[in-house]
C-alpha cells in the first residue's frame, strides 16, 4: 500500500495496487486531463501494466510524450523508469540514499530491482504550486504537486521549507512505501497535526511548513521500523479512509513515530484512493455475479493480420531503451489495444474496419490526387476553454453541455459531448441548460431551451438574453450567466 | 439486500433454438439478436457480447470504451465470417460517471429496444431509436405507429453490427434518478406487448428479476412467434459501483465544495423553477 502526498499542483498521479506514476502533462494540455488519468489507469490493471502504460503515453509520438515517474512495488525491489524532470529518492535498508533520475535522455531510464525502503519522487525544485479545485473521479487520479521530501533528508539539497497554498483543501499526506499499517497512521496523523499548526502559525497569505535540517546524520535514519519492500498490496477489500475524511482514525496513544518533525516518519500506510475491483462481499446474491445465457463456443481465433503492440516492441523493462521507435503505424493497424485513439489523422496507414469506406471512397474517386510534396504534419492548436464560476475549467475539445444534470440524446460517437454538472440549489438552471462548442474559428453558445434563459453579459454594454436554440458567437470577456450565480466566461487566451 | 438486475430469455413457441445473447454483468449489460438464422446470427451475437464482457470488471464506462468494443467485434465479426453475410443487433445499458455524476449510458445498434421505467414520475418511455426501415417510414410521416405494427417490412433493419459496414451505434447519456430502472428486449418483445402492456407488466414485477421474467412470459404467452430477451436493471446498481469512487472522491469533494457529494443520486430531478422576475 501506498500513500500519497496531494497538495494541489499541475501533476497528474495514478495508483493502482503496487504501482504509481506521476506524470507532468505538456504545457498545452488541459491539467484535468481526465480520460489520461481514467486510460492509465485501466492500462496499469493489466498484465505488464507499466508497458501499457507507457505505451499509451507515447501512442502519439516523443515529442508529445509528457514527463513521468512510474514505480513499481515487487518483492525484490523497486522498478523505477523516469523521463524527464523527475527525481526519486531511494532510502535504503542501510539508510542509505540514493537518486534515480532520466539524466536527460531523449526518451526515458529503467531501472529494476533497486532496493530501498521508501522513496519520494521529487519534481522541479523550486516548482511553484497552483490551486486546482477541480477532483477527478476516482481510482486515484487527482491533480497533485508531489512535494519533495519533506522531512527528507537529502545530503546534496536538503529542503527547509516549502510554500504551500492555502486552499483550504486537505493538508498534505506522504509519500511513503509501506510497512506497518496501524503504527503508521498514527504517524501521519501526527505530522497532519503539527503541519496544520504550522500552518495555522505562519501569515495569513500564505501557509508554510518549515522543515529544519535534521541534526541526524543522513545514514541512520530515525525510522523505527526500517522494514524490507513489501509485497505487492492485495487488493483491499476495505474502503480507503482517507486522511481528509472524518473516518480518519484520530491517533489516542502517543504515535510510535520519533517527535523530531524532521525526521523521516516511519512509512505511512493507507490504502490510495483507488477504487477497489467489485469486492467479493458485496455480492450477496446468485444474481450478482456474472451472467451469460449461453456457453461460448470456443471463438475462431484472432488471425495473424491483427498483432499487440507489446508483443513487437521488443524491449524488456530491464533494458534502458536507447532509441524507441514509436511504433506509430503498427500501433494503427489491428484492433486488439483498447486505448488507441481513432484520431482523424492523416496517417497513410489504414485502419482495418476503415478498409470498406476506404475501398467504397477510392471506387466514387478514381483519380485522387496525389500530394506532390511530403504533407506537413503539425499539432493542432489546442483547444479553447471555458472557465466556470466554481473555477473549473472546461476544454471545449468536445461540445460541452451544461445544466443541473444535463442529458445528451442519440449522439454518434463522433460528436461526443462532454456533460458538466453544475450545482444550483433553487432548481433555477435548467436541468441541460445550454450547450457551447467550437465550430471553426469561433466559440457558440447555445441557449437549449432552457425555463429561465441564458444571458450574455458584455462589459459596459446591457445584458443580453439569448433566443432558445440560436447559437451565438461567444467573444472573450463576455460572460454567460445561466442563473442562480452560475456562469461562465472564455477563458483568457482560448 | 436489494436486487440490482435480473434477466429472462426464452426461445419462444416457434423458433426451435434461441439466438438472443444477453449480458448482465455490473457495470454492463447488452442484448444481442442475432440475425438470419443459420450459424451466422449465432455466432455474431456470441462475439458482440464476448467484446462487451471485457469491460465487466470496471468500475465504471466511458462512451469511448463501448465504441471500441463496437470497433472489436466488428473486427472479430468480419474475421470470423470471411464470407456470407451475418450480423446481430446490439443494445445496451451501461453505469458512467460523467463530472462526478452517475449516468445511464445507454447504447443501440439495430430494433432491439432500450426503455426507461421512472417509479418516481410513474412513465416508461423508450430510449433508443429503432434502426428499421419502418421506423423511417414513421419518422417521414408515411405510417402511423398502428401501422407500423403491421407492416410487412417491419423486420426489415437499417443498421446492425455486421460484416459490411462501420458500426456507428447511437448513444444517450441520461443522469441516473433514484427508483430508475432501465429495460433491454429484443425485438420478440415488443412485437408482441404494445407499450402499455410492457409499461404494466414491468411496473407489477416485485423486483428486476420478476420484472424480467414476467416480461418474457407475458411476451411467450402472447404468441411467442420469435426469441425473446429481457434485461432490467435498476438504480441500485450505482450503490454498488460509486461505493468504491464515493468514498474516494467524496471525501475530496466534500473538503471542496462544502457539502457536495457528487456521486449522489439525484433524488427525482425536479423540475426548473421558473423565475418570477429577471433583470
Amino acid at each position: 500500500m501506498m500513500l500519497c502526498r496531494i497538495s494541489h499542483g499541475d501533476l497528474v498521479t495514478v495508483a493502482r495496487d503496487n504501482i504509481f506514476v506521476v506524470l507532468r502533462p505538456l504545457p498545452n494540455t488541459s491539467v484535468m486531463d481526465k480520460d489520461m488519468g481514467v486510460h492509465l489507469w485501466h492500462a496499469l490493471g493489466s498484465e505488464r501494466g507499466i508497458h501499457k502504460a507507457i505505451a499509451h503515453l507515447a501512442q502519439n509520438g516523443l515529442e508529445v510524450m509528457p514527463e513521468f515517474v512510474m514505480l513499481k512495488v515487487n518483492p525484490r525491489g523497486l522498478d523505477v523508469v523516469v523521463r524527464g524532470g523527475f527525481t526519486v529518492l531511494l532510502l535504503n535498508h542501510d539508510g542509505k540514499y540514493a537518486t534515480v533520475g532520466s539524466d536527460d535522455v531523449a526518451t526515458w531510464r529503467e531501472h529494476t530491482g533497486l532496493a530501498a525502503s521508501e522513496f519520494c519522487v521529487r519534481a522541479e525544485p523550486g516548482k511553484s504550486i497552483q490551486g486546482e479545485d477541480e477532483f477527478y473521479l476516482a481510482s486515484g487520479v487527482s491533480s497533485i504537486s508531489v512535494l519533495c521530501s519533506l522531512g527528507w533528508d537529502d545530503p546534496d539539497q536538503p529542503v527547509n521549507a516549502v510554500e504551500l497554498v492555502e486552499t483550504g483543501a486537505i493538508p498534505e499526506v506522504e509519500l511513503y512505501a509501506d510497512a506497518d499499517a496501524h503504527s503508521l497512521s498514527q504517524a501521519v496523523a501526527q505530522r497532519m497535526r503539527e503541519a496544520r499548526r504550522a500552518a495555522e502559525a505562519a501569515t495569513p497569505s500564505h501557509a508554510s511548513f518549515s522543515v529544519p535540517a535534521s541534526p541526524s546524520s543522513p545514514t541512520s535514519p530515525a525510522s523505527p521500523t526500517s522494514q524490507p519492500v513489501p509485497l505487492p498490496p492485495q487488493p483491499t477489500a476495505d474502503l480507503p479512509v482517507y486522511p481528509g475524511s472524518p473516518d480518519f482514525p484520530a491517533p489516542a496513544a502517543a504515535p510510535t513515530a520519533p517527535a523530531a518533525p524532521a525526521a523521516p516518519a516511519a512509512p505511512v500506510a493507507h490504502a490510495l484512493p483507488v477504487v477497489p475491483d467489485l469486492p467479493d462481499e458485496r455480492v450477496v446474491q446468485a444474481n450478482l455475479s456474472t451472467s451469460m445465457n449461453r456457453v461460448l463456443q470456443p471463438l475462431p481465433p484472432v488471425p495473424t493480420g491483427e498483432f499487440d503492440l507489446h508483443e513487437t516492441s521488443g524491449y524488456s523493462l530491464s533494458e534502458a531503451p536507447t532509441e524507441f521507435i514509436p511504433a506509430y503505424g503498427d500501433y494503427q493497424l489491428g484492433g486488439t489495444a483498447p486505448y488507441q485513439q481513432y484520431a482523424d489523422d492523416e496517417s497513410s496507414t489504414v485502419l482495418t474496419n476503415d478498409v470498406v469506406e476506404y475501398r467504397a471512397a477510392m471506387e466514387s474517386q478514381p483519380d485522387l490526387p496525389l500530394p506532390a510534396e511530403p504533407i506537413e504534419v503539425s499539432l493542432p492548436a489546442p483547444a479553447p476553454a471555458i472557465r466556470l464560476s466554481n473555477g473549473v475549467r472546461v476544454s471545449l475539445d468536445r461540445p460541452v453541455l451544461i445544466g443541473r444534470a444535463p442529458e445528451a440524446s442519440r449522439f454518434p460517437m463522433r460528436d461526443l459531448p462532454r456533460l458538466i454538472s453544475v450545482p444550483s440549489p433553487t432548481n433555477d438552471v435548467s436541468r441541460t441548460h445550454a450547450q457551447v462548442r467550437v465550430e471553426g474559428e469561433v466559440v457558440l453558445v447555445t441557449d437549449l431551451n432552457s425555463t429561465n434563459g441564458v444571458l450574455l453579459i458584455e462589459p459596459g454594454a446591457t445584458p443580453r438574453r439569448l433566443h432558445p436554440d440560436e447559437p451565438m458567437q461567444l467573444k472573450p470577456q463576455v460572460v454567460v450567466d445561466l442563473g442562480d450565480g452560475v456562469t461562465f466566461e472564455l477563458e483568457a487566451g482560448s | 439486500m436489494e436486487q440490482v438486475w435480473g434477466a429472462a430469455t426464452s426461445a419462444g413457441r416457434r423458433r426451435p433454438i434461441n439466438e438472443d445473447s444477453y449480458l448482465a454483468a455490473l457495470p454492463i449489460f447488452v442484448v444481442a439478436d442475432g440475425m438470419g438464422g443459420h450459424q451466422r446470427g449465432d455466432l455474431a451475437s456470441a462475439i458482440a457480447i464476448d467484446e462487451f464482457a471485457s469491460l465487466a470488471e470496471r468500475s465504471v464506462i466511458l462512451p469511448q470504451d463501448i465504441d471500441v468494443c463496437f470497433r472489436n467485434a466488428a473486427h472479430r465479426l468480419r474475421d470470423a465470417l470471411a464470407e456470407g453475410v451475418g450480423g446481430t443487433t446490439v443494445c445496451g445499458v451501461a453505469l458512467s460517471l460523467q463530472d462526478g455524476v452517475p449516468y445511464w449510458l445507454i447504447f443501440n445498434l439495430g430494433d432491439s429496444r432500450v426503455y426507461r421505467l421512472s417509479k418516481a414520475k410513474r412513465i416508461m418511455e423508450q430510449v433508443s431509436v429503432d434502426h428499421s426501415v419502418v421506423q423511417e417510414l414513421l419518422e417521414a410521416g408515411v405510417v402511423d405507429r398502428e401501422g407500423a405494427t403491421r407492416h410487412r417490412e417491419r423486420h426489415v433493419i437499417t443498421k446492425a453490427l455486421e460484416t459490411v459496414s462501420v458500426p456507428e451505434p447511437d448513444y444517450w447519456m441520461i443522469p441516473i434518478e433514484q427508483g430508475d430502472e432501465i429495460l433491454l428486449c429484443s425485438d420478440g418483445l415488443c412485437d408482441e406487448l404494445s407499450d402499455q402492456d410492457i409499461a404494466q407488466t414491468w411496473a407489477s414485477g416485485t423486483g428486476p428479476q420478476d420484472s424480467a421474467t414476467l416480461l418474457v412470459e407475458a411476451a411467450v404467452a402472447a404468441g411467442g412467434k420469435d426469441n425473446v430477451t429481457a434485461v432490467v436493471v435498476s438504480a441500485q446498481a450505482v450503490g454498488f459501483v460509486t461505493d468504491g469512487v464515493s468514498e474516494t472522491t467524496a471525501s475530496m469533494v466534500r473538503v471542496e465544495r462544502a457539502g457536495e457529494t457528487h456521486a449522489d443520486l439525484h433524488g427525482s430531478l425536479e423540475n426548473t423553477s421558473p423565475r418570477t422576475s429577471r433583470s
